[in-house]
């Protein structure tokens, strides 16, 4: 037999094999809170804020603290050792990956979804006039912006 | 779209399809031995280069002149931004880049014409199939489409992308993912002509150029993310990054095998195989990245604008017509005798072009992780970049090997023995390289073998660098890339192993110690265009400076933006990237709301200070792009000791709102929570005052993480030597081809009439 065809095939399945493993392993695809918290083992669970306004977050320990809800309402507590993700309050989506344990889920890694500029874009683009963002301002600065433009003269 | 009148950029997308249509169709009558047709052909090209040439400079003309009857300048740009930026918003979204895409494809597909071949033309006809699908796709989502009613601003590119990456990163990368059409159309059209020593002779200088602008394209984009991004690497597996990644390996696999065909004559359908295959998968990574079939997963995701099927249509189009064409028409190249022998170097070649291409495919296999899942389990999920990590880390090292041992072995056939011998050397360096490693704590078996593949590869290439360089640097060009190769392991190994990082909380004016560094955050330093910056007093490692790195609100991301501040050092970099700055009256989301609102001239309590509102002070107009500035004059305090102060907020168009507090005399500072010009109120908040009833104050405090990134220069050297390698190795290319040629023959390509 060919060289080539022993190494080359040896190669290509072993590379297979390893990536099928990786693969499998690495994916973790959602689940309900509810199995999450039968699982016990590293799970991927997506949600939004139960209650952005309830978002604790320990910069010196940096820990993430808040509650998220799925899609059959149903609430679960989420602990985050790591720096809160940009615009954490206004995510849409939040996807937590890690483990359910002590009546909490520890997450290993979070994944944030945000209002997409491009969708609010196609929002914006379709009002005529002055393209002014409509879009709430931050929940640091309630109505700031929209108030002063129109206190403007 | 209905109703949208026919204007000049819409009637000239049209036309300039209908000269790419005829462009192609007199190339093909061209390539079929039809000479009379090469005049037409360039005439229309030129022709077709014109169009879209205007096309570029009608839009980027509309963008210079703030021109918002249309609705792509409108979207994504606005008066305020800078020229530079209002610029580069031509490719701030999908439209403009297919147009830029069209252009580049063009104008890359004109060096077709110097090929002096008889595979030419027909490979115009091919490769002019990607402006056309271009242009179909602009004709039906058109950067030239008007708006209802003209807008008086427009809505900025997002700031983040303001920046001086954004000019240059994405025309490199869209120039990098164009070129691959040029393989891709000498391919088919070798498939069509059966001329095999055409193929081997035209296409080499075209894939090295391939591997030089995607190649420089997507380190530029790792060097955004690291210095300003805040990544903290270079490379993070984000889908866009994977997407041209994935066509430079299939690139790099076909560059390598065009080495083996010229030498042996094998690998003749596997070489054009790759070509088809490199640009298929930059129309794929495309589809994938824009479609938003990947929106959940991606920081760099685009939402569906309906464009998807289009591209998908335009996949579908290149890859029956690609593959169906090489599975009809390859088994002309196959060379059943040809054998390589296990010990020589095309068998090495041979294996490494393997290796890219396992690497490819596994690497997109993660990068469609949600598709596959969805497909195959029917949820979505998504793979870690673990998962990358894991698999390109073995098959890494293997390059690693073959880069070491690939350039001593010699063609046909070698000895084991003789070649142990001269590789002897370079094995003692690279075991020597994997011992200082692990002696400076680097344990992970993984890691170790890499570092000894690295050195191993570094010492064997150098060697052979410096002897080939002695007939002259071009012949040394594949074992420049190599050592660059080699070069960017042992960096990138070096800082993520080594590296340390701690993050700490600086309270404002304290030093903090973390990592062998004094840190002390000393405040916000405003910007004009509102990216404020903050001053951190940094001593360590022999220096004493004052980091910038940048932390502010993004009223367009609706989200804080941070920059990193990066300190050089010859030997590794100190990363200080922000986190999160608290101020007071900043508890958090919800935590400011404790004072009172008040109307003008109403009084009230706050933190156990009585509190009167006087009035609104205001310094500049709404919409003027150096920013609005509005004031409360606010009387602290009862009777005599009484004082007026003036916290206030500033807008910035497009960069939202900053609190400017203002500091009272007996210490604490107040600042304005919502205001509301209308009604006439402002909600008065004041904090570090020990005040009766008060709150013990919160200080302002910043959040950093600090790291440090041993040898991360490596990184950037290697991949410099590694396209510099690729660049003299097109350059050496080219002297060959004109050598080959007769002397003195500007004379176009005309195709041989009779057999």
């Amino acid at each position: 037999m060919k060289p080539r065809l022993i190494i080359g095939s040896l190669l290509v399945l072993a590379s297979i094999a390893f990536g099928v493993t990786a693969f499998k392993k690495s994916l973790t695809p959602y689940i309900s809170f509810s199995e999450a918290r039968r699982a016990g083992t590293s799970v991927q669970v997506n949600g939004v804020l139960a209650d952005p306004g309830k978002v604790h977050y320990d910069a010196e320990h940096t820990e993430l603290v808040f509650a998220l809800k799925d899609d059959k309402n149903e609430v679960m507590d989420v602990v985050y050792k790591g720096v809160k993700p940009v615009n954490f309050e206004q995510a849409t989506n939040v996807v937590a990956i890690g483990s359910y344990k002590d009546g909490k889920f520890t997450a290993d890694q979070l994944l944030v979804k945000c209002p997409s500029k491009y969708a609010a874009e196609a929002d914006k683009a379709a009002a005529s006039g002055p393209a002014r963002s409509a879009a709430p301002a931050a929940d640091k600065v309630p109505a700031a912006e929209p108030a002063a433009a129109g206190g403007s003269h | 779209m209905h109703g949208t009148p026919l204007n000049f950029g819409i009637a000239l997308t049209w036309t300039t399809l209908v000269v790419a249509l005829a462009t192609s169709a007199c190339a093909l009558l061209w390539g079929q031995g039809k000479p009379a047709l090469e005049r037409p052909t360039r005439i229309l090209y030129g022709l077709q280069v014109g169009g879209l040439v205007t096309l570029a400079l009608w839009l980027a003309r509309l963008f210079m002149t703030h021109d918002f009857r249309y609705a792509y300048v409108a979207n994504y740009s606005s008066k305020a931004m800078e020229a530079r930026y209002v610029f580069a918003s031509f490719w701030g979204g999908q439209e403009g880049t297919f147009l830029l895409w069209a252009l580049w494809s063009t104008l890359l597909a004109a060096l077709l014409f110097r090929v002096r071949s008889r595979i030419a033309p027909t490979a115009i006809f091919f490769a002019n199939w990607a402006p056309i699908f271009l242009l179909l796709i602009l004709t039906v989502s058109s950067p030239f489409r008007l708006l209802a009613k003209a807008a008086l601003d427009g809505n900025g590119l997002n700031p983040l992308l303001q920046d001086p990456w954004m000019t240059i990163h994405p025309p490199t990368l869209f120039l990098g993912y164009s070129s691959l059409i040029l393989p891709f159309a000498l391919a088919l059209s070798t498939l069509v002509h059966r001329d095999e020593a055409a193929w081997i002779k035209s296409t080499p200088p075209f894939v090295l150029l391939s591997t030089v602008i995607l190649g420089t394209g997507f380190t530029m984009g790792g060097l955004w993310a690291y210095k300003v991004l805040g990544w903290g690497g270079f490379w993070g597996w984000d889908p866009v990054e994977n997407a041209s990644l994935v066509p430079w390996l299939f690139n790099v696999a076909l560059l390598h095998g065009l080495l083996v065909q010229r030498a042996t004559g094998a690998l003749g359908r596997t070489t054009l195989f790759l070509g088809i295959t490199s640009y298929l998968f930059v129309l794929y990574g495309s589809f994938l990245t824009r479609s938003g079939v990947l929106a959940d997963f991606s920081v760099h995701s685009f939402v569906d604008l309906g464009l998807s099927g289009y591209l998908l249509a335009f996949l579908g189009a290149f890859g029956i017509v690609g593959y169906g064409m090489w599975a009809l028409r390859s088994s002309a190249f196959a060379r059943p005798n040809v054998q390589l022998a296990a010990w020589s170097r095309e068998f090495a070649l041979w294996l490494g072009m393997l290796v890219f291409c396992l690497m490819a495919v596994l690497t997109m296999a993660g990068t469609s992780a949600p598709l596959l899942s969805k497909l195959f389990t029917g949820t979505a999920g998504n793979v870690q970049t673990a998962y990358y990590n894991a698999v390109n880390g073995p098959l890494g090292l293997l390059i690693c090997l073959l880069v070491a041992i690939g350039p001593m072995v010699r063609w046909r056939q070698d000895a084991p023995g003789k070649l142990l011998r001269q590789a002897a050397p370079s094995l003692v360096f690279g075991a020597a390289a994997m011992l200082t490693a692990y002696l400076f704590g680097m344990h992970k078996p993984i890691t170790l073998a890499l570092i000894f593949g690295a050195g191993f590869a570094l010492l064997s290439n150098l060697t052979i660098t410096l002897k080939a360089a002695q007939r002259g640097l071009p012949y040394a060009a594949g074992y420049v890339s190599h050592l660059g190769l080699a070069v960017m392991i042992v960096g990138v190994l070096s800082y993520s192993t080594f590296g340390k990082d701690k993050q700490v909380a600086l309270p404002k004016g304290q030093t903090v110690e973390a990592i062998g560094f004094k840190l002390r955050y000393d405040g916000v330093l405003p910007q004009p265009n509102g990216k404020d910056k903050l001053s951190i007093a940094v001593t360590g490692e022999g220096r004493s400076y004052e980091a910038r790195p940048v932390l502010y609100f993004s009223e367009f991301n609706q989200g804080v933006m941070r920059n990193p501040h990066v300190e050089r050092y010859w030997s590794h970099d100190v990363y200080i990237s922000p986190i999160e700055l608290r101020r007071p009256g900043e508890g958090g989301p919800g935590g400011d709301s404790d004072g009172p609102t008040l109307a003008k001239g109403e009084s009230g309590t706050a933190s156990g200070m009585p509190v009167t509102f006087e009035d609104f002070e205001r310094e500049g107009t709404m919409g003027d792009p150096n920013g609005f500035t509005v004031r409360a004059r606010v009387r602290v305090g009862s009777g005599a000791s009484a004082v007026v102060v003036k916290p206030g907020i500033r807008i910035l168009p497009k960069y939202g709102v900053t609190k400017l507090p203002a500091d009272l005399p007996g210490g604490g500072s107040i600042t304005l929570g919502t205001v509301n010009p209308n009604a006439g109120t402002a909600q008065i908040l004041i904090t570090g005052v020990a005040g009766a009833g008060a709150a013990a104050p919160a200080p302002e405090v910043l959040a950093v993480e600090i790291s440090t990134k041993p040898l991360i220069g490596l990184v950037w050297v290697g991949m410099g030597i590694l396209l510099f390698g690729a660049a003299l190795g097109i350059r050496r290319r080219l002297v060959l081809q004109a050598r080959a040629q007769p002397a003195a023959a500007p004379v176009p390509v005309r195709v041989a009439a009779a057999p």
